[in-house]
């Protein structure tokens, strides 16, 4: 039974945020005058809104009260891998710790464009360690999904070391690696999120060798999460097969992309709130 | 030529849930006025339960009435549950002790952003009724994905207000009227009322089931739902010890369990009283 659980308190689900933060993230968004991280930092707040809300539950009185059903870990990168967001101690990256700290920092990643050189490879190293160090305590649970966003070719190649995580499995399956490649111009024809057929062959990726490479680190979507995009209206004309490679050119897309984070799991119990606009 | 004698067998029972049962559906049957009714809550709104609930009520006392106070009467229901909305929208929050201070602001906006789409819930009501030039028919409302069933003598569909597949699947993503084309400041209801009211003559013998998606979304197929609620009626009505009966409607559990979640399982199947069974009038649990 592959990618069939629900995320649940007892089985919370586990994403990882890869995120580019290097120069170019400071160059404007395609068809807006901000830059990249400023609209990377805003959908991510909408989304880690997202998961805090379906984390909150109501107690005695009516009183909300916080019950994580996520777990959430950063790795920004440029040159090299940042992992100081995170706290030390991997009990305390459920969603309420994460947040709490998040809050207190001004609702910020601080992202910035600040780091120099993009070393992709290096970035997927750590988050190959760090799922190897947590995997056991997720055995049980909706495969970690590794949401890695960039705007530009790496210098490295990480393409081997993400194809290696497949074997860092829960008993519903391998992670989940779901690459957002910003600013891409590729072969495939879409006008936006609405019509998005998802990439089924790596020829519609090109002709960019890098977006093509994505493509190829990119899950195929499974049913679940397909399901959960379809009903959610985040990508509705998602194709089955398709892979979890998304070329960003607006700001809508962006805002979609990220969302797909919260299509874990299997929705017995849950389905995606109306998301705040930006 | 009269209407003939129905009997039901209604049933609800809650999903367990992290934190105890989940316990949003909400059924009704009317055996004077035959009437059949099924209100799910949706997981995702605050205060669903409540609005099942009194859709259950409200909806089932409109059904009642003749045909022309029907429509205006359920937007007056709809007014009510929007009322309701605005009050919640306007309730204190409170906290957790335990909630740190810091998520407050977040997680008001969440609040209130919840309470923007409270009280919501499916819909689905069936009335067996005569028409004037004594025609036998059903007369179907519903909103949302709570289905409707109506199976000829021989356990054949006649009709459903769900899009099935061709062996008789339900589908969760082909039903008629998707969720997500609910306007944000609409309840549920409103789509019922504009867009989905069904009336057909009934065949002879004739049975009709009101079942919530747990229920439907247990059985690969309507005909073997059919032949489940005939297989199980015996033994939910009336012959079965408790222990039979809860691990009857356990199994369903399970299957819900095993493939995307367990949820609440309800339902009102209406069937005709066969003659050799009796005359009068009956219902059962």
């Amino acid at each position: 039974m592959d990618y069939q659980k629900p995320v649940s308190r007892a089985n919370p689900g586990l994403v990882v945020f890869v995120l580019d933060d290097s120069a170019s993230m400071g160059d404007p968004l395609p068809g807006t005058s901000d830059p990249k991280y400023v609209w990377v930092e805003r959908y991510t707040k909408v989304l880690l809104s997202e998961l805090l809300a379906r984390s909150q539950e109501k107690g005695a009185g009516d009183t909300i009260r916080i019950k994580p059903r996520y777990f959430v870990y950063f790795v920004i990168y440029g040159g090299k891998p940042v992992t100081s967001w995170n706290a030390q101690d991997p009990h305390q990256l459920d969603i309420q710790s994460v947040l709490t700290k998040y809050a207190a920092s001004n609702y910020s990643l601080g992202l910035g464009g600040n780091l120099s050189g993009t070393d992709a490879r290096a970035a997927f190293a750590e988050v190959r360690q760090f799922l190897a160090r947590v995997i056991s305590q997720f055995q049980q649970c909706f495969p970690p999904m590794v949401f890695h966003l960039t705007d530009g070719e790496s210098a490295t190649d990480a393409e081997d070391v993400a194809g290696e995580l497949s074997r860092l499995t829960t008993t519903d399956g391998a992670p989940l690696i779901v690459n957002a490649f910003l600013g891409a111009s590729t072969e495939l024809d879409y006008a936006g999120p609405d019509d998005f057929p998802g990439y089924l062959s790596e020829a519609d990726a090109g002709p960019s060798e890098y977006g093509q490479r994505l493509f190829r680190m990119s899950s195929v979507v499974p049913s679940t999460i397909r399901a959960n995009l379809v009903s959610d209206g985040i990508f509705p004309a998602i194709r089955p097969g398709a892979r979890l490679f998304f070329d960003v050119r607006t700001k809508d897309m962006l805002k979609h992309t990220i969302q797909v984070v919260g299509s874990q799991g299997s929705r017995a119990g849950y389905m995606l709130r109306a998301s705040s606009e930006v | 030529m009269p209407l003939p004698k129905y009997e039901a067998l209604f049933l609800s029972s809650p999903a367990s849930g992290e934190d105890g049962v989940k316990d949003q559906d909400r059924t009704a049957w009317d055996p004077q006025r035959l009437i059949a009714c099924v209100c799910d809550g949706l997981t995702t709104s605050p205060y669903s339960t409540n609005a099942a609930e009194h859709l259950c009520l409200r909806l089932s006392e409109i059904m009642a009435g003749p045909q022309h106070s029907i429509l205006p009467a359920m937007h007056t229901v709809c007014g009510e549950l929007l009322e309701m909305r605005a009050q919640s929208i306007n309730k204190p929050l409170l906290f957790d002790d335990a909630v740190p201070p810091v998520l407050h602001e977040m997680l008001r906006d969440v609040a209130m952003r919840d309470r923007q789409i409270s009280f919501q819930s499916t819909a689905a009501l069936l009335r067996i009724t005569e028409t004037p030039d004594s025609e036998h028919v059903a007369r179907a409302f519903w909103c949302g994905d709570t289905g409707i069933f109506v199976f000829r003598h021989d356990g054949k569909l006649a009709w459903s207000n769900l899009e099935l597949a061709a062996d008789g699947k339900v589908e969760h993503c082909s039903i008629t009227h998707s969720l997500p084309d609910c306007p944000d400041n609409a309840t549920l209801l409103d789509l019922a009322i504009e867009q989905s009211e069904s009336s057909a003559p009934i065949d002879e013998g004739a049975s009709f089931l009101v079942a919530s998606d747990g229920f439907y979304s247990a059985f690969p197929n309507c005909y073997d739902m059919w032949a489940w609620l005939n297989t199980h009626r015996g033994l939910l009505c009336c012959g079965g010890s408790v222990n039979e009966k809860n691990a009857a409607v356990r199994a369903l559990h399970q299957v819900l369990i095993d493939s995307s979640g367990d949820d609440d399982i309800s339902f009102v199947f209406v069937s005709p009283i066969k003659p050799t069974i009796g005359g009068e009038l009956s219902d059962g649990r």
